[in-house]
């Protein structure tokens, strides 16, 4: 047992010396390191290593730091500041997936309340409360900007249709094509932004390297 | 675990954004401020001082292309190590030094340990045994020991896993303790 919690903490004295241990671990090899003489050795060592290293002296200054900051500046390239088209283009891109997220959450919940709402009315229960609910609607979106809702009620009608046409059995294959190449072209798109995100950050990583 | 907002002060994470928008005098103020760390890590590696400032230079001429590529997550200080450590591997590669560890000379034991060597001759020796030490090795120590990087920030700087990083320190400091095994005894 003690040979074992001996080469246990021999494996971790290193990084026990360079204070890279989390507290627990390294209190259990400082509890070892108090019974254990080779250890203690070996940390001293380390110490005494670290210590001689400190003696060999850094680089001798050759150049006055002014001089050296404008040897510098001489040899920098001109760096362009980026235009507002070009600002605008790096956020929308790096807002993208978001945005495709969103378009997707939006159809889902369009989609899913319409169908709900079908469903109860073909049940008999909600007749009335699709015709109020449209109501709602209409009246609310007429009281917002015209261009909004506009959309809206277009795609909350669109849905309405859908789910209609789909529940009388109408088309029902190209329909189902049409929602699987929807699905698709979001798909597309976010793999298209992970692929291009992907070549950009090992494009970035071999030009640090390079 | 530290955001990025504790990793740079506000004062150098401003400097940076004006530096990224082009303005000359906030980049040569963080030249001012990690010239020192960068020729010491370059001239550790290579062992010449021209040499180091030459590749100090060429370091911060990189560093002030690829800028729009620095992103806070880790510090600034690190990414221009990255760049130099580069820098100073190109320049061994063109120059190739021939210092081999076995070569380094060491204290004569005749002296006995009443015997006292100049510090300036010690510390030579200690210069000498870092660089003949392989590459990888010798970066990996001179991050650790010299500029008091931790095992994460060294794998991010030399893009390396933090394994790699704990076997090529142990690596260095034991071939360092057996070429400077008298040295240590006396110190």
């Amino acid at each position: 047992m003690m040979e074992h919690t001996h080469r246990w903490a021999k494996l971790r004295l290193q990084a026990y010396y360079d204070g890279e241990l989390d507290r627990r671990t390294a209190d259990r090899v400082a509890v070892h390191v108090a019974d254990c003489a080779a250890c203690r050795e070996e940390l001293a060592a380390l110490a005494s290593l670290s210590s001689l290293l400190q003696e060999a002296p850094p680089a001798p200054a050759l150049v006055p730091e002014n001089q050296f900051v404008a040897n510098v500046g001489l040899r920098l390239a001109h760096r362009p500041v980026p235009t507002l088209p070009e600002r605008v283009l790096h956020a929308g891109w790096r807002w993208t997936p978001a945005l495709l997220v969103g378009l997707w959450a939006l159809f889902q919940a369009v989609s899913w309340m319409t169908t709900g709402i079908l469903t109860l009315s073909a049940l008999g229960v909600g007749a009335p409360l699709l015709e109020a609910l449209s109501e709602i609607a209409t009246g609310a979106l007429q009281t917002a900007e015209p261009r909004w809702s506009d959309t809206l009620l277009a795609v909350f009608r669109f849905n309405v249709l859908w789910s209609a046409v789909e529940t009388l059995g109408l088309g029902s294959i190209s329909l189902w094509l049409m929602q699987l190449a929807f699905y698709l072209f979001l798909g597309l798109a976010i793999w298209s932004w992970l692929a291009s995100w992907w070549a950009r950050e090992r494009h970035r990583q071999v030009e640090g390297m390079a | 675990m530290n955001s990025a907002a504790t990793i740079l002060s506000p004062t150098e994470q401003e400097l940076i954004a004006q530096a990224q928008g082009g303005d000359r005098a906030a980049y040569g103020e963080l030249i001012r401020r990690h010239r020192k760390g960068v020729v010491n890590v370059v001239y550790r590696m290579c062992g010449d001082p021209a040499l180091a400032e030459d590749a100090a230079q060429e370091t911060f001429i990189r560093a002030w292309e690829h800028l729009d590529s620095y992103e806070p997550r880790s510090a600034f200080r690190n990414w221009l190590y990255r760049i130099a450590t580069n820098q100073a591997l190109d320049q061994l590669r063109r120059d190739k030094p021939s210092v081999d560890i076995e070569k380094v000379p060491l204290r004569d034991p005749a002296r006995g340990p009443e015997g006292r060597l100049e510090r300036s001759e010690r510390a030579e020796t200690v210069r000498q045994a870092v660089l003949a030490l392989p590459a990888a090795s010798r970066t990996t120590l001179i991050l650790r020991e010299y500029e008091g990087l931790s095992y994460k920030e060294i794998a991010e700087t030399l893009d390396i896993p933090i394994g790699t990083v704990m076997s090529r320190l142990n690596y260095a400091r034991q071939r360092l303790r057996e070429s400077l095994a008298s040295y240590m005894e006396v110190g």
